[in-house]
């Protein structure tokens, strides 16, 4: 997950790339014989302060290497963002950002 | 029967004609400039390095927030740590090249008089290989494409500096290069010129046609539609094929007139790759 | 019609019947083992026995010869379209099946492709100038 954090007049704009396959489950390997298991982030997490600021309920249908763009109020300038996914078969990443 | 002979004859006459007689590369890349200058007027010379994304606002927009995250980021990291990578003899790239191999790029491809031919980074960087008993790599992707982008970037801001010397030689490779850019070819006979040139910013189904002036600033490139980075020959073996022209091999000696040409013609044009591309 | 067109008529008539009587059944035979061998190279063996050395059989061995011949020169002048050596290889397979009407429509499409690449390729010799942007 690459991050990026930048605040202006209160406003903080987040900008993320998720690296996830988002495999749906229903696509054939290259061979054309077995499907590919679905693998694809379930939900996505940014909390600042305690606070859940975003959450993304994803499903199968987003593509693979999500990148994501929102925006909160109330952030400053030096703190830190925690950000965490979790996908279909349990497996996660939790990322720290710096707002600047 | 008769109509065979003559057909033969006819050939045989053409093939002994066609060889070069009054090269240029200087008023060739002038006249080109000025074709450019006329199709985009607002267009500053060195935005054409961006190609489509200079001309075309829409893509631009999403090209640029695309770039917040460059796709071609990870093909650098791999790139350097082969780069810095040891051969089995203990020699490294760097002992091929100028400079170590850092900042070189601008001067790629240049004509070898000993060899009597063009040589480009990725046949540079191969031979560096296989002089040092190393296995030659696939030319159009993977480790060969993953080297040429980090010594690509090396070279970030480098003005393209193609020399194209005095000599028969280089001039007829330059020539031939020319040549083929300008050629039909293909079931759907089409030259490349037929895109870059005469109809550059013009849609093609869904994609924008972008300028042959800047193409060869920014590869290796990023593509979309590859889902990973390619060095520009893999991209003439596509376009070939998407014309239906059967694909000449990688480093042969049409491409890399080819890519000699192409690159000629952004001399002077700042270095921006690798880049990413639709 | 005029004397040279009548002539060039008869000539077209008489030209397969020339051509059966210039050929038994023995020559072809060689002629489509060597050609096979030049064949072997570049496309797939074809199972010389279903091929028998028949006069009807004559037509489609001339067919290959001539592909053969066609996909050389192109090669050489570098104008060949991606479409063409798949029906080069359709004929062989169909051939290798047995049937001899698919393989030679496969083979003629092939080599008619071959020689508009070939008039293409002379064309792009003589014409090329014509796409380069003019000097002012």
């Amino acid at each position: 997950m690459k991050v990026k954090a930048k605040v202006k007049n209160d406003k903080v704009k987040v900008k993320l790339l998720v690296k996830h396959p988002m495999d749906t489950g229903l696509q054939k390997d290259k061979n054309g014989g077995d499907l590919i298991p679905a693998k694809y982030i379930q939900e996505l997490t940014c909390v600042y302060n305690n606070k859940t600021v975003f959450l993304g309920a994803f499903g199968r249908a987003v593509s693979k290497d999500p990148y994501l763009a929102f925006s909160f109020s109330g952030g400053k300038k030096g703190d830190t963002l925690s950000l965490k996914w979790i996908d279909n078969m349990g497996d996660t990443e939790e990322v720290e950002a710096v707002i600047k | 029967m008769k109509r065979k002979i003559y057909l033969t004859l006819a050939m045989a006459c053409n093939m002994t004609v066609a060889a070069p007689i009054f090269a240029n590369p200087v008023t060739d890349n002038e006249t080109v400039r000025t074709f450019f200058a006329d199709v985009f007027p607002e267009l500053a010379l060195d935005s054409y390095v961006d190609g489509v994304y200079a001309i075309d606002e829409n893509a631009r927009e999403q090209w640029l927030q695309i770039e917040e995250f460059p796709p071609y980021e990870d093909a650098i990291d791999e790139g350097k740590i082969l780069f810095d990578t040891p051969f089995l003899n203990g020699k490294s790239y760097a002992s091929c090249f100028d400079n170590e191999g850092i900042s070189i790029k601008q001067n790629y491809p240049y004509f070898d008089q000993e060899k009597n031919k063009v040589v480009t980074l990725e046949l540079a960087i191969n031979e560096c290989r296989t002089d040092n008993g190393e296995q030659p790599l696939n030319y159009g992707k993977g480790p060969m494409a993953y080297i040429s982008s980090y010594m690509a970037s090396t070279s970030s801001g480098e003005l393209i500096n193609v020399k194209v010397p005095d000599n028969a030689a280089a001039l007829a490779a330059y020539e031939d290069g020319k040549e083929f850019f300008y050629s039909r070819r293909g079931q759907l006979n089409m030259a490349c010129a037929t895109c870059h040139m005469a109809n550059a910013g013009k849609r093609l189904r869904a994609d924008t046609l972008s300028p042959a002036l800047g193409h060869a600033t920014h590869f290796p490139a990023y593509r979309f539609k590859w889902d990973d980075v390619g060095t520009i020959q893999r991209r003439y073996a596509g376009c070939n094929a998407q014309i239906r022209s059967k694909p000449f091999k990688l480093q042969s000696e049409q491409y890399r007139n080819l890519e000699y040409f192409h690159t000629y013609m952004s001399n002077g044009l700042p270095i921006n790759g690798p880049g990413s591309r639709k | 019609m005029t004397k040279v067109t009548n002539l060039r008529l008869v000539f077209l008539l008489v030209l397969p019947f020339m051509l059966s009587a210039c050929s038994d059944t023995d020559d072809v035979s060689k002629a489509v083992s060597s050609t096979m061998e030049q064949e072997q190279s570049n496309s797939k063996p074809v199972n010389q026995e279903i091929i028998q050395t028949t006069s009807k059989d004559v037509h489609l061995q001339d067919l290959i010869h001539h592909v053969a011949q066609a996909k050389r020169h192109a090669e050489m002048h570098g104008f060949v379209w991606s479409t063409t050596n798949a029906l080069v290889d359709k004929g062989y397979a169909e051939a290798e099946k047995g049937n001899e009407k698919i393989a030679k429509s496969a083979f003629q499409e092939a080599k008619l492709q071959f020689e508009l690449s070939m008039e293409q390729a002379k064309y792009a010799a003589q014409h090329w100038q014509l796409l380069v942007p003019e000097e002012y």
